[in-house]
């Protein structure tokens, strides 16, 4: 599953691993805000745009074709788009486009890959994302696995039900009770987390083991990056 | 010997109208290791449900003196723990260590406080190695240890393990058992694995139909209600031999 | 569906960051004050549900298959406004984890799926979810929610000057048109297996006249939002539109289209009649708006007669 591999190389070490996800959240936004407004002609500012993105990769001791492979995601509706703006006799706009949301994905890519998901959370909150939307992304990203891995079993159970059904109806219908059957295990597994919760004294409210420490380091990272970004923006 | 947990006659009945309960009568002394068995669905889950708390029924259950009432859950709660029979639905935070500090964070403590009670319970049940472990990346036995140690982070009196070895292999449930051996914590074991509730308690009692028919030693009662696997085992083994 | 980074212009995506994010927070106060933590576990166990659900393919014949997006089906099971916060959540997951959808894109994808499209879902099924005409209101709601979210986003793009033929835009509408119907097919099989399973999982909307007002109005608006899309007078109208608003970015290589453009600014003509076009769109919205409010006193009246 994709985000098992994003879980693998986010828990690696690096000094990017290290810095508090504040810290690269704010650095991201200073850089797709940066990128969304430099223009296409100023290819000079791209390429060192993108020269910074690469230089990270290897700093965070990601692999760097994995990284650039997983990051193509986004090319095939940029590629179309692109292809569409090209033939209509506006080829600057294309190569922008495509290679503008290529270098954008590929810095989100570059912070979810260097920080577990639960720290980017906890990372978000400090920053100020309501608490009910975090704790929510924390209960859906933990079950999201488990919760997937039954769909997969009741995917492979149905087709070795099905035999060789041609008709489409009952093939539709057997899908939708599937998906009826995974909706209820999964409400009830949603109870059974909320009696597990109450059982260990649960007050309505949650409270954090709160660990997350902003370093000079960090404080550092984010304002020469910034500046950097910032001043060959202004070139 | 005190009795920790004492239930005169409890009736329970589902919101359908089904009766689940009735009539139940149950004491649990300091120190004791009790087996529930029954058949499925004879209210064995129910009936352990209404010791925290999560259900309510008529008649009276006092946990270490405490009647359990909507006033008292919080502290009748921190002394009786339980132990759900899925471990996925009961670790439900990012990582294993803050699934095991929710407990104490609950009952008051600070962070710090909180983050040392849980290492210490984790050591108790041997996990120390899976702190910063995501629970997916644990094997069965794994998380129902960390399940087991997230309850006992909270330092209750009572243990309850609601069908404890499902899912676990062989060694994983001698490893479970040599945990539990060691806890000075009454216990109330629901399982159907009558070999481990033998190896663990003395005393059993035995579910019917929402009623509680029969009380006294395991034995006994594994024997008067012909609860232990193997004869059923060798009827199969015997019927499949018929067959062919 | 999902919008990239660096598609939208950014006086677009800016405006539906500055929309979404305050709306969103807003919702989550309200619902904070009433659901307090207890109900987390089942909103974010339902989200990984839908995600999870992504994954059944559904056969609808010619060796296609589709499958669920989900905003009906949560805003009639959870309730619209839980169902609101979870695809919410479930777009920035997908946005940060999956890169499916930008993140400066954040705004514009939560108001287009997240916020316009279950509220569009949910309409018809506060109007006519509790009666008997329960499965075309449940179709209406799952059909209306793709559409909707599908319209905002050509929009969007549209009008962030990204080049969009008429084959484009119509081959778009077209792949939203059959999502939309398999979204509906998908919905009513659904929630007809699930009220088989356990009639508690599925609400019934309660019925009140102010609510079904608000309803009517609030569909009134929706469909007006896909219909003035697809009715204006072509989508290069769209784009213009968004030159000459300054929303759509502008390249000194724009050259064709520009002088295109420039001549009709300097004859005035095309001006007035864009003028003239948006004014008679309002006025139908209008019209569509003012009938039904009449419709749902008409209807309240009877009720409490």
């Amino acid at each position: 599953m994709h985000h098992v591999l994003l879980d693998r190389w986010s828990q690696r070490a690096s000094a990017l691993h290290a810095r508090d996800p504040r810290a690269k959240i704010i650095v991201l936004l200073v850089f797709l805000i940066v990128l969304a407004t430099t223009p296409v002609q100023a290819v000079v500012m791209v390429g060192i745009q993108a020269a910074l993105l690469a230089a990270a990769v290897l700093l965070a001791g990601l692999p760097f074709a994995g990284v650039l492979a997983r990051a193509a995601v986004v090319l095939p509706f940029s590629l179309t788009f692109g292809l569409i703006s090209w033939l209509a006799g506006e080829p600057l706009r294309a190569l922008a486009l495509v290679e503008k949301s290529y270098l954008s994905t590929l810095a989100v890519l570059l912070v979810v890959g260097t920080t577990p998901l639960p720290r980017l959370l906890s990372g978000l909150e400090a920053l100020g994302v309501p608490r009910l939307l975090v704790l929510v992304a924390q209960f859906l990203y933990r079950y999201l696995f488990v919760i997937s891995e039954q769909a997969q079993h009741m995917r492979v159970a149905a087709a070795c039900r099905q035999g060789s059904s041609r008709h489409r109806r009952p093939r539709f219908h057997a899908a939708a009770g599937a998906l009826a059957m995974l909706f209820a295990r999964s409400y009830n597994r949603a109870e059974g987390v909320h009696r597990a919760m109450l059982a260990r004294a649960f007050t309505g409210r949650f409270s954090t083991l709160g660990s997350l420490r902003f370093g000079a380091v960090d404080g550092l990272f984010v304002v020469a990056t910034s500046l950097f970004l910032v001043l060959v923006r202004l070139q | 010997m005190t009795a920790v947990i004492q239930v005169r006659d409890l009736h329970f009945r589902y919101e359908d109208g089904t009766q689940a309960l009735e009539a139940v009568n149950f004491t649990l002394n300091a120190g004791e290791t009790v087996a529930v068995f029954g058949a499925n669905g004879s209210g064995k889950t129910t009936f352990v449900l209404q010791l925290n708390g999560i259900l309510c029924g008529e008649g009276s259950v006092s946990v270490c003196g405490l009647p359990v009432k909507k006033e008292t859950l919080a502290a009748v709660r921190s002394k009786i723990g339980m132990v759900f029979q899925d471990a996925d639905e009961q670790l439900f935070m990012p990582t294993v260590l803050e699934d095991v500090a929710f407990g104490p964070l609950n009952q008051g403590l600070a962070p710090e406080q909180a983050t040392t009670r849980a290492k210490l319970a984790l050591e108790q049940a041997g996990l120390s190695h899976t702190l910063n472990k995501a629970p997916y990346h644990l094997s069965a036995g794994e998380k129902r240890r960390v399940a087991l140690a997230g309850v006992l982070a909270m330092q209750p009196e009572i243990l309850v393990l609601d069908e404890p070895t499902t899912f676990l292999d062989p060694p994983a449930q001698r490893n479970l058992l040599d945990l539990l051996r060691d806890l000075r914590q009454a216990k109330l074991i629901v399982t159907h694995n009558t070999r481990f509730a033998a190896a663990l308690a003395n005393r059993a009692v035995f579910f019917e139909k929402g009623k509680l028919v029969a009380d006294g030693p395991v034995e006994e009662i594994v024997q008067r209600y012909d609860w232990a696997y193997s004869p059923l085992a060798a009827d199969f083994r015997y019927s499949a031999q018929r067959r062919f | 569906m999902h919008i990239p980074d660096n598609f939208l212009s950014t006086p677009v995506w800016a405006t539906f960051d500055a929309i979404s994010l305050p709306a969103v927070a807003l919702m989550v106060k309200r619902a904070s004050r009433q659901l307090e933590d207890t109900r987390v576990p089942l909103l974010g166990v339902m989200g990984a549900f839908v995600f999870a659900a992504q994954m059944i393919n559904f056969p609808v014949g010619v060796g296609t298959s589709g499958h669920l997006v989900g905003g009906a089906l949560l805003a009639c099971t959870l309730g619209p406004a839980p169902a609101v916060l979870v695809m919410t959540v479930i777009i920035a997951i997908q946005a940060f984890v999956f890169q499916d959808g930008g993140v400066l894109a954040l705004g514009a994808n939560v108001f287009n799926m997240a916020i316009a499209g279950v509220l569009a879902g949910y309409l018809p099924i506060q109007i006519w979810g509790a009666g008997g005409r329960r499965r075309r209101a449940l179709f209406a709601g799952a059909v209306l929610s793709v559409m909707v979210a599908g319209s905002l986003a050509l929009g969007e793009l549209l009008i962030s000057g990204v080049v969009m033929p008429r084959a484009v835009i119509l081959t778009a509408v077209a792949l939203f048109a059959v999502s939309a119907l398999i979204e509906g097919a998908i919905t009513v099989s659904v929630v007809g297996a699930l009220e088989k399973l356990n009639t508690g999982f599925v609400q019934r909307p309660e019925r009140s006249p102010r609510r079904s007002l608000a309803a009517l109005g609030g569909s009134a608006l929706a469909l007006g939002a896909v219909g003035f899309l697809f009715a204006s007078t072509a989508p290069d109208g769209i784009e213009r539109l968004g030159i000459q608003l300054g929303l759509a970015t502008k390249t000194a290589f724009h050259a064709p289209l520009a002088d295109y453009t420039i001549g009709y600014f300097g004859a005035g003509y095309f001006g007035s009649a864009w003028l003239r076009k948006a004014t008679a769109g309002l006025a139908g919205l209008l019209l569509i708006y003012a009938v039904c409010v009449a419709a749902a006193r008409w209807i309240g009246r009877e009720k409490s007669a």
